[in-house]
């Protein structure tokens, strides 16, 4: 009987052994999210997620505030210079098996957000706090991913027009984190992702919190901001207008860019950061001749965005000043694409100088309260009534103002495709590279950006968009 | 052919000799002496029969009396009866004479002391003793019996036993001569039964029978019983070799294990059994020692102390090992105690290395050609740096130095020279080569010395060993050194007849320094005419290029500057960047420790007679200490400090963003793991039946973690550092690199503060049966099932078992076999099922905790992998089919295996669609198959008395087939390389067809429609080369692996050399593909001179010009021009053994004493022309060193 008193010795280490507990440790630093907590920290993104999205190449290279020299487009006689192709509004943009960043990133965190929406569907609702915290999360992911889509169907579509967009074609609509799924989404028309975009943001609106999380997150003040902003670029001027001024209610202080704390000026009026994918900002041009004419010799911008970035260039014997594009650290910021409170007030002056029920008196006001602080009070003279003669020429004025001061956030090729839908602003572009000139005509088709070819091989439901 | 005899010169200097005669000193002052006195017996006095004669015992008794001095007892009726004798006449043993007397009766006699023998009636003798191989192990089961005439072959011996678990029989008889001893694989031994009571054997292995036991680790099979395809790889083999790596040993010893040079890594060797089944993942052979999978290195393994290697290629390893076994597994066994008295092996070899050949790796153009190819290169208007500086423009130049040769061409546009002064400078440079200085600088022999003491014995019941090695290596280049320690203890002894308890401890303590050379500049950053010290001694600055791979994350720190540049900054107060080649190699101090221990224990418990239990246990520790220090005047720091030093800079050391001073990176970590095994064998034998079976558990933890600190202003002897402003560094601090650039250095300095910790554990439940009948038939059947905490297995996955199944036939063992040639046949076939799941991706998101700088460095989660549920098993099915067999009396023994490995569903990480989020994913995306044949040989070719020859033969084709591909490798450009691509072998070479040049030097290729197309400007790749213009040249792996060992043994000589052979694969060569030539040192090619130089040249080259359009050097070296053959033919080892004989040694304490003179890869052939030593060479069409002659010279000494 010896040996099975033995047996039973081993038999209880086997059943010992497979204990399932001894299986249950977490990886450290790992998470399978499924809390609420979870879902909240995932929102403050990781190293290159969320806060980070779309391309600074193909925004600058296809627009005009900037021009590139040679050297800035590197070795030209390489066809698949990508900033060389951008730069000419080339055929063969994006081929082959190339991630292209614009595309990828906002996909990538529209998946993420996708993830947060889902996930919130299953955590368990303990209580009244819990229940406002998943309201607050779901509202965030949703105002989040409402800009991915707006930087893609502005990017790879035709601008929004109210005539065409319910037949023009606007960018797949993923609402479901399927990343293995291969199910073809066809391309959503422009008016389905705006009303798509409208929908969620105004709807999430309320659940916002007061003030943001962090500089990542979104505030009111945040949703009211990019409203404003969908709204305006869907020639919705009433709402845009409304929007603004509930922005700026809530955060409407403008940085002193005078100031020599430059940088803590700029954080200031931003209600939200999103930045480029590359690290050190855009590097391949300088500010085009054209846009540096726009700015008045005393302006601060000049100074305070490019100057400290511009270099002198002997060329034929005299001293040239080049102004660079931006570097985020030379400025001692992170320059941001998403809404400021700056933007607000040229929304609000562009809307009050469209809308027939608009003041140029209020125009004015909100533009002088932006340029009173791109001035040193020195040097300022404040605009009057008696600069504009019409309520035209406050338009156009304000349009040019939108420019001086949205420089940095490439939004710019989006302005211009919205408003070459308007006869009087429309306009043709050109670049120059090595003397051969490129130019793109309000009604061509190559500021609307293809999309990329590597997408095709995985949904064969796309349509390309067309390219002259 | 080329035939290539490579270098044999052994830089024999003092040095040499000197740790030679210390090794020796060494040995003799380590012996310790033990005399064993022999007591000699006297039955060897030998009696005179005068004539021949028939007489009665008593007659022979008086006989013996009469002419010795010993005296009989005896009683007297016994031999009254007893018949007469014949005697012959001569002189005879008295022993012979006794036994031919005896021979017929029932009597014995026993010689007792006072020289008297005692004859008495003996109705039962008894015999006992141990059989034991060679290595001492002892033999289960072996045939013992007693016969009566030696000569009459077909006699049925009277009485027969085996032996038992510790090689032991006991056999009582009443009558016989002779004892033998029979056992599979073994030579048949019969002794002369001469009145001893204990007859102890060893048996020594029969040829192409040395595997009679398969050993999986788990268990051990009589490999009559078998069914899977194992290999296995005896000590003997081992130690002649003599390799302190234990890898090198394996070579050439199976069919079914190759050692394959890796062309991603220089100077190493990989394991491959059976071909390619994992793309991206682990395809290394799981290593199980002593029944445990080995966690730590290889190198904690005393490779004197192993006494099998048990190879198993098919399903059924890898169904009872878990997925890790998928490649195959290599179960070490080492030795254990031997009962007797301690007996103790003292080994000390030392090897040296040919000095390696910088040259043939550079392979770059001589001084002269590169001072005329660069001064091509130059261009219309060059222009110096200075110039630059002050002249045209602030930005578009960067202050890396030109080579000699554009800086002198530039002074010279410049009006700074005159024609004759820059000819005088370039035609000094056309002279000057620094080949050699490097050579003699930078790198020396590699030299291994290696000592080992054993000392093992035992009792009974408890038997030990244990051993001490000590390896010292010194590397390929200056200061490349390394020791390493590994103590060994098992301790075997038996609590009661049923318990045994197994322990083993080992103990590795080591320490390496890695050399201070950095490779680049040796490799090509700086150019061959830059001298490195001048005829005075003194070291001398060069214009070097870019070091290190700096990447975004130092970029701009490590390169040279030039000269004016290095003026300004020394003026601007910084420090002196010049980069002085010699003296930078004091500069440098990378040190690494380690140590780790391994205890193993083991119980087994005998339950029943046919039930063993045992729980196994294994622990292991190890720790280590990485240290690298780069000094306060190393260019590393020097070019650091200068470049993220704001330009401003006062000299008020204040202002420095990285203090002066040296930097630690210094990492501290340890692992751990245990292993903890239950296990059930059953054996039982019913009539013809016999059954074994076993059922266990497993579980392991594994355990590792790391803490790295980097420290910059570090000051070693008052141990302080300086603290920096990391927030600043880390972020886009300005590039000062690029003087006048307004650029930033993107992502900032890199630090390498870490913390890292991982803890994984395992669980595993498995069991096997086997059952044979009459020893003919045998079926087995195996299945195990795995669990771990790590995230990918699903629950629905957790329990997907692994199994095989298998069967084997004796069909020498049937009634109905009659083929006289053959004296052994049997066939075997196996099938079985594994597969493997990813661990990083399930059926849920997996997120990692992160602090984004982007983000304010908040706490945050990212998804690190998505949810991918429909993630399936990878699945691999192996069938194989063995036949072994031994024919002419065992003189030729043969093992054929055939194998169809199938794998289904592979897992790879492919590209996925963007729209959904990822743009690369695990997917289930291919399907490959591997079908081979191993086939292995041993032959005894001559076998006559002194001398004997042995050979033997291994041969292994395997063939691989993509049968399903992945989506992503269809992009025409994209597709070049190697590629696994749907319809042909996984890993092959897409290239270009090559049609040489064309009347403007430029390259050209022939598209499928089999136009010619030229790489001209504006060449777009991705519009003008499609998939369908690739051609696939071959696979980068050998497809068939050949070896041949031949030995001798001539009493105590042995020869033996191992010739191996690898072939069916490409190789790119480095030729020169109309590379970029420019301002900046590179490594250029020795095919340049022949690049295309004007219009008319393209009849004599296809080299295209230097500079070529962009695209050219690309598509060149990646087309058919470049593909040569990686056939080769080596003769691996050359291996002449001396033992003394026995006679020189009976006088002395020694048992053994063994001379080993070793030299490997003495000469090759290759198939190729370019002269390319086909182990040394890059994936990517680079050269590595040749692998080098090294000559070994050993003792091994027993006593």
């Amino acid at each position: 009987m010896k040996y099975i008193y033995k047996i039973f010795i081993l038999v209880a280490i086997f059943v010992f052994s497979s204990c399932d507990d001894f299986l249950d440790i977490e990886p450290k630093g790992f998470v399978v999210p499924s809390e609420v907590r979870d879902f909240d920290l995932m929102l403050n993104g990781g190293n290159y997620s969320i806060h980070t999205t779309t391309d600074e190449d193909v925004l600058f290279m296809t627009a005009d505030d900037f021009q590139s020299t040679t050297e800035q487009l590197g070795d030209l006689g390489n066809p698949q210079n990508k900033k060389l192709k951008l730069y000419t509004w080339a055929e063969n943009l994006f081929l082959g098996p190339q991630q292209e960043p614009s595309w990828n990133n906002s996909y990538s965190n529209i998946f993420t957000y996708n993830t947060i929406i889902e996930g919130l569907e299953g955590v368990t609702r303990e209580n009244e706090e819990t229940v406002k915290d998943i309201k607050r999360i779901l509202a965030e992911a949703k105002v989040g991913r409402a800009y991915e889509y707006w930087l893609l169907v502005n990017t790879f579509a035709k601008h929004f027009n109210k005539t065409t967009a319910n037949v023009d074609f606007g960018v797949p609509l993923i609402t479901k984190p399927r990343a293995s799924a291969l199910d073809n989404p066809p391309r959503a028309t422009v008016e389905e992702i705006y009303a798509f975009i409208i929908k969620d943001v105004e709807e999430s609106i309320a659940h916002l919190p007061e003030s943001a999380i962090n500089k990542v997150r979104p505030s009111k003040a945040t949703g009211y901001a990019f409203l404003a902003r969908y709204y305006l670029s869907s020639a919705a001027y009433e709402k845009a207008l409304k929007n603004a001024t509930l922005a700026i209610n809530l955060q409407g202080e403008i940085g002193d860019y005078t100031s020599s704390s430059y940088s803590e000026e700029y954080d200031k009026e931003q209600y939200i950061t999103r930045l480029y994918d590359y690290s050190r900002g855009f590097e391949a041009g300088f500010l085009s001749d054209e846009l540096v004419s726009l700015y008045d010799e005393k302006d601060v911008r000049l100074n305070s965005i490019v100057r400290a970035d511009y270099k002198w260039k002997k060329i034929n014997g005299t001293w040239v000043k080049i102004y660079s594009g931006f570097y985020k650290n030379s400025l001692g910021i992170n320059v941001n694409h998403a809404v400021s409170v700056p933007e607000m007030y040229v929304i609000r002056a562009e809307c009050n100088a469209r809308l027939a029920n608009g003041a140029v008196a209020d125009v004015i006001t909100d533009l002088n309260r932006i340029r009173i602080k791109r001035f040193s009070t020195t040097n300022y003279t404040p605009l009057t009534a008696l600069d504009f003669s019409d309520k035209s020429k406050a338009l156009k004025f304000t349009l040019e103002e939108r420019r001086r001061e949205l420089v940095l956030t490439g939004v710019r090729l989006f302005d211009l495709k919205r408003l070459n839908l308007e006869p009087a602003f429309a306009k043709s572009i050109t670049h120059t590279v090595e003397g051969v000139h490129y130019t793109v005509n309000p009604s061509a088709n190559n500021l609307v950006l293809p999309i990329p070819a590597l997408v095709f091989n995985f949904n064969s439901n796309i349509t390309q968009n067309p390219r002259d | 052919m080329k035939f290539k005899l490579t270098s044999s010169f052994i830089d024999v200097n003092k040095r040499i000799i000197i740790v030679i005669m210390r090794t020796f000193l060494f040995l003799f002052c380590t012996v310790v002496f033990s005399i064993n006195p022999d007591n000699g017996f006297s039955q060897n006095a030998k009696i005179k029969i005068e004539s021949n004669k028939t007489i009665s015992i008593e007659e022979v008794f008086n006989l013996i009396k009469n002419q010795t001095n010993y005296k009989f007892v005896y009683r007297y009726d016994l031999i009254k009866e007893a018949k007469p004798v014949f005697v012959r006449k001569g002189i005879i043993k008295v022993k012979t004479l006794l036994n031919g007397v005896f021979k017929n009766l029932d009597y014995a006699y026993e010689f007792t002391e006072n020289e008297t023998i005692v004859v008495k009636l003996e109705q039962k003798h008894s015999l006992k003793g141990k059989v034991t191989a060679k290595d001492g192990e002892p033999l289960i089961g072996v045939s013992v019996y007693v016969i009566d005439d030696v000569a009459d072959k077909d006699q049925v011996p009277t009485v027969g036993v085996t032996t038992d678990f510790d090689g032991n029989y006991s056999i009582r008889y009443a009558k016989g001569s002779h004892i033998v001893f029979n056992y599979l694989g073994f030579k048949k031994e019969v002794v002369e039964i001469n009145n001893q009571k204990i007859i102890n054997i060893t048996l020594s292995e029969e040829l192409n029978k040395l595997d009679e036991v398969v050993i999986t680790g788990y268990q051990k099979i009589d490999i009559r019983k078998s069914t899977g395809s194992v290999n296995v790889i005896t000590a003997k083999d081992i130690e002649r070799k003599g390799y302190s790596n234990l890898l090198k040993s394996l070579e050439g010893q199976v069919p079914g294990l190759t050692l394959i040079a890796d062309p991603t890594r220089e100077g190493e060797f990989k394991l491959d059994v059976r071909g390619v089944t994992s793309l991206n993942g682990n395809t290394n052979p799981l290593i199980i020692v002593d029944g445990f999978p080995l966690e730590g290195s290889l190198s904690t393994i005393n490779p004197y102390e192993i006494k099998s290697i048990n190879i198993l290629k098919d399903a059924a390893a890898a169904s009872i090992y878990g997925a890790r076994a998928a490649n195959g597994v290599i179960v070490v066994v080492t030795n254990r105690g031997k009962k007797g008295k301690t007996s103790i092996n003292v080994r000390n070899i030392i090897t040296v290395s040919s000095k390696p050949d910088l040259s043939y790796r550079l392979n770059r153009v001589n001084s002269s050609d590169l001072v005329d190819l660069q001064k091509s290169a130059v261009g219309s208007n060059p222009h110096t740096y200075e110039w630059r500086y002050n002249n045209t423009s602030f930005y578009g130049f960067y202050a890396n130095p030109s080579t000699r040769v554009y800086e002198t061409m530039a002074r010279l546009n410049e009006g700074k020279l005159s024609q004759s002064e820059a000819d005088t400078i370039l035609e000094s440079l056309k002279k000057t080569d620094n080949t050699n200085q490097f050579q003699k600088y930078f790198m020396q022999s590699k030299i291994e010395r290696q000592y080992n003491v054993t000392a093992s014995g035992g009792s009974d019941r408890n038997t030990f060993r244990t051993s001490l090695n000590f390896t010292n290596n010194q590397g390929t280049w200056i200061g490349d050194k390394s020791d390493r320690v590994i103590l060994d203890f098992v301790n075997r002894f038996k609590v009661s007849d049923n318990i045994e308890v197994d322990l083993a401890v080992n103990y590795v303590k080591g320490e390496s320094n890695s050399s201070p050379v950095n490779e680049a500049v040796v490799f090509g950053a700086v150019n061959s005419y830059e001298n490195l010290i001048d005829t005075y001694g003194n070291y001398l600055p060069v214009n070097v290029g870019r070091l290190g791979s700096g990447g975004s994350y130092n970029q701009g720190i490590f390169g040279g500057k030039d000269a004016f540049e290095i003026q300004r900054l020394k003026n601007a107060g910084l420090l002196d960047e010049s980069y002085i080649p010699l003296k930078e190699l004091n500069e440098y101090s990378d040190k690494r420790k380690y140590h780790s221990s391994r205890v193993q224990a083991r119980v087994n418990a005998k339950l029943a007679s046919n039930f063993t239990g045992s729980l196994n246990f294994q622990y292991e520790s190890s720790s280590y200490n990485n240290r690298y220090i780069s000094s306060d005047e190393s260019f590393e720091m020097v070019s650091l400090i200068n470049n993220t030093t704001p330009l401003s800079y006062t000299g008020d050391q204040n202002e420095l963003n990285i203090p002066m001073g040296a930097r630690l990176i210094e990492t501290r970590g340890n692992r751990n793991s245990y292993t903890l095994r239950g296990q059930l064998d059953f054996n039982d034998t019913f009539g013809d039946h016999e059954i074994s079976s076993l059922i266990g558990s497993e579980i392991r933890q594994t355990f590792s973690s790391s803490t790295t600190v980097d420290k910059f202003g570090y000051n070693e002897s008052a141990l302080l550092f300086k603290t920096v402003d990391r927030k600043y560094l880390e972020g886009t601090i300005s590039d000062v690199y690029y003087p006048s650039y307004w650029g930033t250095i993107g992502g900032g300095i890199g630090f390498y503060d870490d913390f890292y910790e991982v803890t994984n554990r395992y669980f595993a439940l498995y069991g096997n049966v086997s059952y044979s009948f009459k020893n003919k038939y045998s079926l087995y059947g195996s299945i195990r099932v795995d669990q771990s905490n790590l995230f990918g297995t699903d629950p629905k996955y957790r329990y997907k078992p692994f199994w095989s199944v298998g069967a084997k036939w004796n069909v020498s063992e049937e009634d109905f076999f009659n083929v006289d040639i053959i004296n052994r046949l049997s066939v075997r076939t196996s099938y079985g099922f594994n597969g493997n799941i990813s661990n990083n991706y399930g059926p849920f998101n997996i997120a990692r905790t992160v602090n984004p700088y982007r983000a304010g460095r908040v706490e945050s989660l990212s998804i690190d992998s998505p949810a991918i549920p429909d993630l399936r098993w990878e699945k691999t099915g192996i069938t194989n089919i063995g036949i072994d067999m031994s024919l002419l009396d065992n003189k030729i023994g043969v093992n054929i295996d055939f194998y169809h490995k199938k794998t289904e569903d592979l897992l790879a990480n492919g590209k996925s669609d963007p729209t959904q989020g990822f743009s690369n994913l695990m997917f289930n995306d291919a399907n490959i198959t591997n079908k081979g044949i191993e086939i292995g040989v041993n032959t005894v070719n001559i076998e006559t008395g002194n001398f004997r020859w042995g050979t033997r033969v291994t041969f292994r084709h395997n063939k691989n087939l993509v049968t399903k591909a992945f989506n992503d490798e269809n992009y025409g450009y994209y597709s070049i390389g190697v590629k696994s691509i749907e319809g042909a072998a996984a890993r092959s070479f897409y290239v270009v067809d090559y049609a040489g040049v064309n009347d403007k030097g430029e390259a050209t290729f022939y598209s499928s429609e089999g136009d010619v197309v030229a790489i001209s400007d504006g060449f777009n790749p991705l519009t003008k080369l499609n998939v369908e213009d690739l051609v696939n040249a071959g696979v980068t792996e050998p497809v068939y692996t050949a070896s041949i060992t031949n030995n001798f043994t001539y009493k105590g000589f042995g020869l033996s050399f191992l010739f191996v052979g690898s072939g069916g694969h490409v190789l790119l060569n480095d030729s020169f593909n109309g590379d970029y030539i420019g301002r900046l040192p590179s490594n250029v090619n020795s095919d340049a001179k022949y690049a295309w130089k004007e219009p008319g040249d393209e009849k004599f080259t296809d080299i295209p010009r230097i500079n070529a359009p962009t695209y050219t050097t690309y598509l060149t070296k990646y087309s058919t021009k470049n593909i040569v053959s990686g056939d080769y033919l080596k003769l691996r080892e050359l291996i002449i053994t001396y033992d003394l004989p026995n006679s020189l040694l009976e006088k002395t304490f020694f048992k053994r004493v063994n001379f080993n003179a070793k030299a490997t890869n003495l000469f090759y052939i290759a198939k190729n022309k370019a002269g390319i030593d086909p182990e040394a060479h890059g994936l990517y069409a680079n050269r590595f060193f040749p692998v080098n002659s090294t000559y070994s010279l050993g003792i091994t000494l027993n006593f």
